[in-house]
């Protein structure tokens, strides 16, 4: 919302004479956020109003006009070169940039030769000022283009301030629980309670502009067939007018609040809407079929044609201005084409009502037609307005359109706003603020805002207070808490802390922050991809269609396709991040994430919890590139990388219990190479998810162009872990022998620490692969020579090697016998 | 032997061993050339037994020389090793390594900054009393809007776009829904602080489509407007480690009464740079989030006495604390997964 300072102060008599600035101060401080303060007219100087007292072509040219123009009365002519071909007769009265003025974008002007004559600066059209595009002629001022004052405007010094050219602009944030702020005469108001003053009474019309021998009454009817939609209607009707371009200064204020001029007829009633945030209409009455308004809900089917030339299918939910034909406007919405005010409108007739908000706001969102009249509407506008804005609206029509008012005014006011009765208890007040409020002192603040506030007789307490029709944001006594600590000032509110004690109820989840540290510690950096992906992403993992990962929930208005969907895994917005690390030349990328995935439930349409998507935690994790390394170079990330990065995670989610963890070869997930893939199988026998190296084509879908690795583990598979157990430490030294032996490749590392496990031999401490070696030339073919090393180890003494041998040889024995391998 | 033959005979063995070790550099062969003369079949153990030859009143010297010559091995070996120990060091402190070569770094992993920075602000919180809440991301109509006076009909819908899922669900513009689910769930008194992302379709250098808050919420008999302004100075002085003042202005959001905006002091220039500071155009404040008293509405929602329970909540963005303290100066960086940025906090 846009203030205009000076049609601002139209409307109130301050007690202290302030400037704009400490005005947006003020209104800042009061919640009314000023977001800026510019202006318009500010680019000029040197610019007067001159009287035109001669005119002549000039002698070589027809395009030029000699103009001899006076800026004082009675003072002596200067002959100005015009180029314009609309210079008025004698009398006339222009704007004259004398040598010396200022122009935006021509600097300052002297006196110029055009055509071998001398022209001493220049008449100025609108476009020169800065004020608007047009550039048809020269600004000519009719008799309505003076705004303020009533002296001579011929050599005033503030004669452009006098024509409203130049001012100084607010821009406000108007919060939606305020629709009284939504006008000028709003904002006054609150200036009024921050700075002290009152408000200037609105004119009532004016004798001379009525005709008394025609009346509303006569010339229009009002039918209200929904009073819930509707709660006042009300209708006025203008003779006699002639349509033209309203008077500049009001071109320009509507300019300032962001409005295109357009004529005089349809520029006042946004001129009022903007002064007293009553949204208007005017119809051309010769087009409203027999003069007839009747406010109704659509018909299913009906059609209108907007005024922006759009036919519009309506809905039941439609609220509907119609004439005895049918619809001619969208209630508070639009008006429709066919009746609108057009050259040739001599009548008017003027809507001035207020309409149910929700109705209002749900025809703008489903047609996509947001006005300054529906906004307004949609958070409410007080009905109690709606006559006042009627009648000065009818008198600025007829004052700038030279016609007559008929008498009366039809007012269907079915619904009746009252103002409301709130209690308010100081003691209330001063515990929820934490400052000492009194209940005068609450009265005097509220009556700042025009608020009246009467004590209460039985309880000292306690005060009545009335809340007016125009703020319908109060109805409870918190409101009013509110309000009179906005009046006092939220400066006044110390900072202390809160006195009592709150037990806890609550522990928080340790596993993401135990997960976090142990992938940081194992080199993974943590990302934080977007909870929404683009199905294309979804797309790139090969799910099956059984596969509930492969059907995301869809986001109804997402912003674009790469956010369409709720991501149903981690991996495809992380490898993505891994393909845009790679195609800004970062080539070693170790990324995790601990997030939600969303899955939709089988069952469909159940309310509340149950019809929400689970949100299973998972936990992702992506290497790619080298591995650190020194000057020699740390060699290429493999599967055993991320598989590390994994066993240090499990063995902070599980301690001391990793050993139990299987990984068991996997050949079937799409998104993961089959013959480097596992999934990994925790001890009581559920699956926690998968590692393995990315399959090509999924990991070319999301342009990564090097070998990925990755995991992908539900977080939610993990138990809460317990508090770490200490186990003894020995303090007798460890005996160390290793094992070589040749066997088939087919045999896995598994099955060979399986059998050493199922040994069960107590003195073993440590089990370790030192070698898979698969050299074609020193091991046969489909052999692989493998060593491990065993560490022994008793807390109840020095092991002999006679004890070591034998639990050793028994393993061995127990390999050879079970394997088929041999020693090597 | 006699007497005086034997003792003569060791005599020559210490001599012997002393021009044996001279040339010898290696530990090893030291301890070879000790065990041929001191070992139990070396041949200073050999000539001992030769002892039972000599009477018994002239062992005396016998046994002396014997000593003697154990004890000068014994040293020598000792000597000896000593000196080719400090010959090793004095070598090996020879050595000139190019200390400038880079090191041998390990890879580090880094903790996205809006976790280090989310987890911190819940540790402030929590010095104060405050625990962590959590809720879904996709909530019902009911947790993020209706329960938070915001019905469906209502013109702050539109102050905070929303994505939808269905027409009753929704993604979380707010982390508030997890306060109604926590008064739904348990009586007063709740101290709760909720972290965690939300979504509003916006977009653009200071907006994100998803992005995190942390919303607190206190209920409890005789809270105060003033006790919100304690807490949120308490957290604005932790935080930056700065003895900052913060200021309420009067806002609107529909679940609080009165509600207002939380500005902190200006945490670059601390108010004192009113023309050039960048951080808060010249202001000398910034920011920070919107709070307010609990509405008697929200209350009534979950079935609190508003008589008898009074309440305050706040919301804040991790990302503009983060933004604030640590200069990042587009949202974008945080979702992106940019190695070049992860690394940096």
């Amino acid at each position: 919302m846009r203030a205009v300072w000076s049609w601002l102060r139209e409307l109130v008599d301050l007690d202290r004479d302030i400037s704009a600035e400490e005005a947006a101060q003020a209104l800042t401080s009061a919640g009314f956020e000023v977001e800026s303060v510019t202006g318009f007219g500010q680019d000029f100087r040197g610019v007067v109003v001159a009287e035109v007292v001669g005119k002549r072509r000039h002698p070589e040219s027809d395009r030029l006009t000699l103009v001899d123009v006076i800026d004082t009365p009675g003072g002596s002519a200067t002959q100005v070169v015009c180029g314009a071909n609309n210079v008025p007769e004698p009398g006339g009265r222009v704007l004259w940039a004398k040598p010396g003025a200022v122009l935006p974008g021509i600097g300052e002007l002297g006196t110029r030769k055009i055509k071998g004559i001398a022209s001493p600066g220049m008449l100025c059209a609108e476009d020169e000022l800065g004020l608007g595009e047009n550039h048809d002629g020269i600004i000519v001022l009719g008799k309505h283009d003076v705004l303020a004052g009533t002296g001579e405007i011929l050599g005033d010094p503030h004669a452009i301030e006098r024509l409203g050219l130049r001012d100084t602009v607010l821009e406000i944030g108007v919060h939606a629980n305020r629709p009284d702020a939504l006008g000028q005469l709003g904002l006054a108001r609150e200036l009024v309670a921050i700075v002290g003053g009152r408000l200037r009474p609105r004119a009532t019309l004016e004798d001379e502009y009525l005709d008394r021998s025609i009346s509303a009454a006569a010339l229009a009817a009002v039918h209200i067939e929904d009073a819930a939609a509707c709660p006042r209607y009300t209708a006025r009707v203008i003779d006699g007018l002639c349509v033209a371009p309203s008077p500049r200064w009001m071109q320009q204020r509507l300019r300032a609040v962001g409005v295109r001029p357009l004529s005089n007829l349809v520029d006042v009633t946004n001129y009022v809407l903007f002064e007293l945030g009553q949204p208007l209409h005017a119809f051309d009455h010769a087009k409203v079929t027999q003069a007839e308004i009747r406010v109704r809900r659509a018909r299913a089917g009906e059609r209108l044609t907007t005024l922006d030339g759009v036919e519009r299918l309506l809905e039941t939910t439609d609220l509907l201005i119609c004439d005895a034909r049918g619809p001619v406007a969208l209630a508070g919405v639009m008006g429709g084409a066919e009746s609108e005010v057009s050259e040739q409108t001599t009548r008017v007739l003027l809507e001035s009502a207020s309409f149910e908000p929700s109705l209002v706001r749900r025809t703008a969102r489903r047609l996509g037609l947001h006005s300054e009249a529906s906004a307004r509407f949609e958070r409410g506008v007080d009905p109690n307005l709606a006559d006042m804005a009627s009648a000065r609206a009818a008198q600025l029509m007829a004052e700038l359109g030279g016609g007559r008012i008929a008498v009366g005014v039809v007012d269907a006011y079915l619904r009746r706003i009252e103002p409301v009765q709130v209690p308010l208890r100081a003691s209330r007040a001063s515990m929820l603020m934490g400052i000492p409020i009194t209940r005068d002192g609450a009265a005097e603040l509220l009556g700042r805002l025009g608020i009246a506030a009467s004590p209460d007789p039985e309880d000292e307490d306690r005060l009545q207070v009335t809340c007016p029709t125009h703020r319908p944001d109060l109805t409870r006594e918190v409101d009013l808490i509110e309000e009179v600590l906005r009046m006092r000032g939220f400066d006044a509110v110390p900072a202390t802390l809160p006195q009592g004690h709150v037990p806890l109820h609550r522990q928080a989840d340790p596993r993401p922050v135990l997960a976090r540290r142990a992938l940081m510690a194992a080199g993974l950096s943590e990302a934080i991809t977007f909870g929404f992906t683009s199905r294309a992403r979804v797309e790139s993992l090969q799910l099956p269609a059984s596969d509930r990962r492969s059907s995301p929930l869809a986001i109804r208005n997402p912003m674009s396709a790469e956010q369409a969907v709720l991501r149903t895994s981690l991996l495809p917005n992380l490898l993505a991040a891994v393909g845009r690390n790679l195609s800004f030349g970062v080539a070693d990328v170790a990324l995790f994430e601990i997030g939600s995935v969303f899955l939709a439930r089988e069952a469909k349409a159940a309310a509340g919890d149950e019809g929400l998507p689970e949100e299973p935690v998972y936990m992702a994790g992506v290497m790619t590139g080298q591995r650190p390394g020194w000057l020699e170079g740390g060699g290429e990330v493999d599967v055993f990388d991320i598989k590390g990065a994994v066993e240090c995670l499990l063995e902070a989610l599980l301690p001391g219990q990793t050993e139990a963890v299987r990984f068991e070869a996997e050949a079937s997930i799409p998104y993961l190479h089959p013959g480097v893939c596992a999934r990994v199988i925790l001890p009581d026998g559920s699956l926690a998810g998968y590692i393995g190296e990315v399959h090509p084509r999924t990991r070319q879908a999301l342009n990564v162009e090097q070998r990925c690795f990755a995991f992908d583990l539900s977080l939610d598979a993990f138990p809460a872990p317990a508090a770490r157990q200490m186990r003894a430490v020995s303090r007798f030294p460890a005996v160390t022998r290793d094992i070589s032996m040749l066997m088939s490749v087919d045999v896995p590392a598994a099955r060979v620490r399986a059998l050493i496990d199922e040994a069960a031999e107590p003195l073993i401490e440590l089990v370790t692969v030192l070698e898979d070696y698969r050299d074609p030339e020193h091991v046969p073919a489909g052999k692989k020579g493998m060593l491990w090393s065993i560490t022994f180890r008793s807390s109840e003494g020095t092991l002999t090697d006679a004890q070591v041998d034998r639990a050793h040889e028994a393993i061995v024995a127990r390999l050879l016998e079970k394997l088929p391998a041999q020693r090597r | 032997m006699s007497a005086d033959a034997l003792i003569a005979r060791i005599e020559d063995l210490g001599t012997q061993f002393a021009r044996e070790i001279e040339p010898l550099v290696d530990e090893q062969e030291i301890r070879n050339l000790q065990a041929r003369y001191m070992g139990k079949k070396g041949q200073i153990s050999q000539l001992m037994k030769q002892m039972g030859a000599v009477p018994a009143d002239a062992r005396r010297p016998v046994g002396e020389a014997f000593n003697r010559i154990k004890d000068g091995i014994t040293e020598a070996v000792a000597a000896k090793l000593r000196a080719l120990d400090d010959a090793a060091e004095t070598a090996d402190l020879e050595r000139v390594v190019d200390v400038t070569l880079p090191g041998r770094r390990p890879r580090t992993g880094h903790q996205h900054l809006l976790t280090q920075v989310s987890e911190e602000m819940v540790a402030i919180f929590a010095e104060l009393g405050f625990e962590v809440a959590l809720g879904p991301q996709v909530e019902t109509d009911f947790n993020c809007f209706e329960a938070l006076a915001i019905p469906k009909s209502h013109p702050a819908r539109d102050m905070q776009d929303t994505f939808y899922i269905t027409d009753e669900t929704v993604l979380r513009t707010h982390t508030s829904s997890v306060q109604i689910r926590t008064m739904l769930s348990q009586p007063p008194p709740v101290k709760i602080v909720s972290p965690g992302v939300v979504y509003r379709r916006d977009d653009d250098p200071t907006h994100s489509p998803m992005f995190t808050q942390i919303e607190g919420l206190l209920v409890d008999e005789g809270v105060r407007f003033s006790d919100l302004k304690g807490v949120l100075m308490h957290f604005v002085r932790r935080f930056f480690g700065k003895s900052l003042e913060i200021r309420f202005r009067p806002s609107y959001f529909p679940f609080v009464e009165p509600g207002a905006e939380v500005d902190m002091q200006c945490s670059f220039c601390m108010g004192q740079d009113k023309l050039g500071c960048r951080l808060c155009k010249g202001t000398g404040w910034i920011e920070i989030g919107g709070c307010g008293m609990v509405d008697p509405e929200v209350f009534a929602q979950v079935r609190y006495d508003s008589e008898r329970y009074t309440g305050f909540a706040f919301g804040m963005g991790v990302e503009r604390m983060a933004m604030l303290r640590h200069g990042v100066n587009d949202i974008k960086f945080y979702y992106e997964g940019d190695v070049r940025f992860l690394r940096q906090f």
